[in-house]
This record gives structure tokens, sequence and C-alpha cells, in this order.
């Protein structure tokens, strides 16, 4: 399927989920929970939390699925993944977060995205946008920016990963956010 | 009675630019903020598109991820913990329609409205929603089930206000039962006496008129619905604008002129 085909598709049913149509839920569960559970398991590093939230996640889309309006620029995958994102970054603040629960595959789950950061492969205006905008930050602030969004952590937890005073860091972080906005509205 | 509360100024932030909702977007705020951001979102239209602008352009990052299946028995939990609930939007009938909310109960199934007199507001209003609905039921706790019912413009109730010596539109309001939120949008000048206040009024079937809070002409504003009114709050009842004394005393109803009135439809 291409990336069109493909979003039309999961636009589809989730107009079928929103209908009842349960069917339709499957579909989407099948073409989009590898995706989601790589974007929860990458902030939770924990695969029975990521699948806790993964079903809370589509619990919630069968729930609200007519909610999800196209009109609004957000493609079906990104409205997914970012309540399941929202959802993990909750878990991850809770204090009901299990310590250490069980360890997670390390080489698979935390490979360092910074290879692949290089070289987005979307073809989307958007992407090389942003791939562009974060190429002309310092590579270290870039680097604090995409661990913040693929680890979903605070500027303290953030600060003390990177080893920098969190003041550092939060400025760091800030000056980054305004220059691709500047970046970013300049495209 | 309460005021309508007013728009919150820009924190300041980094070099005096609010950057908190790209902090949101980004996932760097603590618990506190981002409960604060999400509360922030839902009554702050400008905000909530500032959101969804860093959900955006934040989105092409989520390609980086690697997919990693879910355990097979996933969909499994996932099937049984959809049977257990009633489905919002009736599971096993082709009807699309939308279930009422617990407040809206006894109400009848929506209609669309062709009249996009509340355009103005609608603009808002989903910017609202569609952030809203990105954080849904994160606030419950884990296992927690969700409030029942769609996020809705099914149940939300509109009214335009005319101005009475005109007819012209005046304040679009929205009432959203779910969030037992009334927002205003005053999308005509209309001029206020200095000292006075511009008092909205919701007035139900019984005829007695409850003050919802005060607004300013050209500024959206949202307003809690007191529990007490919130079963009042249905189509048919009607919305009203009186000046009134600033600290004037609503309990006994508008003590200065109706200037604008109109009445809620289901939409």
């Amino acid at each position: 399927m291409t990336v069109d085909e493909e979003r039309n598709r999961l636009t589809l049913a989730l107009a079928a989920v929103a209908k009842g149509d349960r069917a339709a839920l499957k579909t989407v569960y099948r073409q989009t929970s590898a995706k989601l559970m790589g974007v929860c398991l990458r902030i939770l590093e924990d695969r029975n939390e990521a699948e806790d939230v993964l079903q809370e996640t589509y619990v919630t889309v069968w729930t609200r699925a007519g909610a999800y309006d196209p009109e609004r620029g957000l493609s079906p995958i990104t409205w997914l993944a970012t309540i399941a994102r929202n959802k993990a970054i909750d878990r991850l603040r809770s204090g009901a977060r299990l310590k250490n629960a069980e360890p997670i595959e390390a080489a698979e789950a935390l490979a360092d995205d910074a290879p692949a950061a290089d070289a987005l492969l979307s073809t989307s205006e958007e992407a090389a946008a942003l791939q562009r905008c974060l190429g002309e930050l310092e590579a270290k602030h870039a680097e604090a920016v995409r661990t913040a969004f693929f680890e979903g952590t605070t500027y303290e937890k953030l600060a003390e990963r990177m080893a920098v005073p969190s003041g550092t860091l939060k400025s760091w972080i800030r000056r980054s956010l305004q220059r691709l906005r500047t970046c970013l509205e300049a495209a | 009675m309460t005021r309508a509360p007013r728009k919150k100024p820009t924190d300041g932030g980094f070099d005096g630019e609010d950057l908190t909702a790209a902090e949101y977007a980004l996932g760097v705020l603590d618990a506190d903020e981002r409960a604060a951001a999400e509360a922030r979102a839902e009554t702050d239209p400008a905000f909530a598109e500032d959101i969804l602008y860093w959900v955006k352009r934040f989105a092409p990052l989520m390609e980086l991820v690697q997919p990693q299946a879910p355990s097979p028995a996933l969909w499994g939990r996932i099937q049984s913990a959809v049977a257990r609930r009633k489905s919002a939007s009736a599971p096993e009938t082709a009807e699309p329609a939308p279930i009422p909310t617990p407040q809206a109960a006894n109400e009848d199934t929506p209609q669309p409205s062709g009249a996009f007199l509340w355009r103005a507001w609608a603009v808002a209003a989903s910017a609202i929603a569609a952030v809203a609905l990105l954080f849904i039921g994160v606030r419950l706790a884990p296992g927690g089930l969700p409030t029942p019912g769609p996020l809705g413009h099914g149940s939300t109730l509109v009214a335009r206000l005319s101005l009475k010596e005109t007819g012209a539109g005046v304040v679009t309001i929205a009432y959203d039962p779910q969030r037992a939120t009334l927002y205003a949008s005053p999308d005509a000048d209309f001029s206020i006496p200095k000292a006075r206040a511009a008092e909205l009024w919701l007035i139900p079937a019984d005829g007695k008129p409850r003050a919802m809070g005060a607004i300013d002409p050209g500024k959206p504003a949202s307003m809690p619905m007191p529990p007490a009114f919130r079963t009042l709050a249905k189509a048919g009842a009607k919305i009203a604008l009186s000046i009134e004394p600033q600290n004037a005393s609503l309990d006994a109803g508008p003590t200065g002129p109706v200037i604008a009135d109109g009445g809620f439809e289901q939409i």
C-alpha cells in the first residue's frame, strides 16, 4: 500500500469504528499496533506497561473514533500515535509506574535513533522541513530535542542523562523550539 | 456570580515567548505542568491551536520509531475490554447516531444543523476538541473506564444572540454538556458603557434567569456551568445578554437592559 492508500484506509476504518464496527477496529489495530507499541516502548521501556497503554488507547479509539477529524490536518496514524504517546507519558509521570518491572530487549527497543534521524525517509514536505530545521540546530541541542520526543522525559531527567545542569538543558530546548518555529515557518 | 475567566497572558516563557504548547507537544513538562496545559487547552482556542501546530510539526519523528510487535495476546485483551463496555456508538447497529451523554440522556438524537452562523465559534471549538481528544482518558487511573459518549458535536448546544435593536448577530454561545462548560464567542462589536459589564443569562423553561458570567466584546470566553444549572441547559432554553452595573447583585435576574438574546439549538 502506498502512504496515501494506507492513510485513506485508516481514515475509513476509523469512520467505521465510530459507527460501532468491531471488524474495523481490528483493521485499525492490525495496521497501527506495531507502530504504537514502538512509540510506547521507547517511553516506558517495559513491554507490559506499553501493552497496558496500548489497550487503553484502542479502547479509547473504540469509544472516541468519531472525534477523529481528518479536516484538522492530523493524519490518522499521527492522531493514534499521539493519543498513545500522551497516555504513555502520563503513565511515565505517574507514581503508578512499576520500576524495572521487566528488562526490555535493550538492543532493539533502545537502539539509538541518531543514524536514522539523519535520514528521515519520508518524502513528505513536513518531514523534509523538520529534518532540515533540526539540522540547523547545534548537534547537541538537536539530540536533546529528539531524545525528549522519543523518550518523553522531563527536563530534569533529560539533564541528568545528558550530564548538564537542568537550567542549561532547558535553555537548549527552549532556544531550539524558538529556532525550529522560525525555521519551519520560513519553510 | 462568577465572572468569565480572563484569558491568561502568556507566562513570559523564554525571552518573553510562551513555549508551553511546544513543550507540551515535545513531552518535557512534568505531571503538574502537563495537567495545567491540558486544562488550558480546553478553554483557550489559540493555545489549543498552538499545541496542534507542534504535534503536526513533530509528527514526522514518529516515522523513525522502530515498530515493535505487541504480544499476540494483546488483541484478545482489547477485544474483551471492548466487549465489556458498551460502545459509545451502539456497536451492533448500523446507526451512526451518537449516543447522548448522561447529562443529555433524555434528549432527542441531534440533527446536523445546516446553519453555520456559528462558524466563528465552531472553528475555535474544533481546535479545542481536536486537542482535547489527544489526551482524552489520560487522567483516569490505569484500568479506569472513560466516560461513555463521543466528544461531541452531537450533544453540543449552540445559540446565536442577536441584538434586539438591529437584529444583527452579536455573540455565539456553545454549551458542551460533557465538560459542563459554556463557551462564548462575541464575534461582532457591541459596546459596553463605562463601569458596566455585559452579563450572559440562561433562561430555561421556568423563565427564571440564571447568571452565567460576563463577557467582553471580541474576546472568546469559557465559563463552567454550575452543577445546579446543568440540567437546565437544553434545546429551547433562552440565552440573553444584559448590561449590568459592575458588581451588581445578579441573584434576582437582570437589573439592566437586555440588549441581545437567542435560543439554544442542538447541533
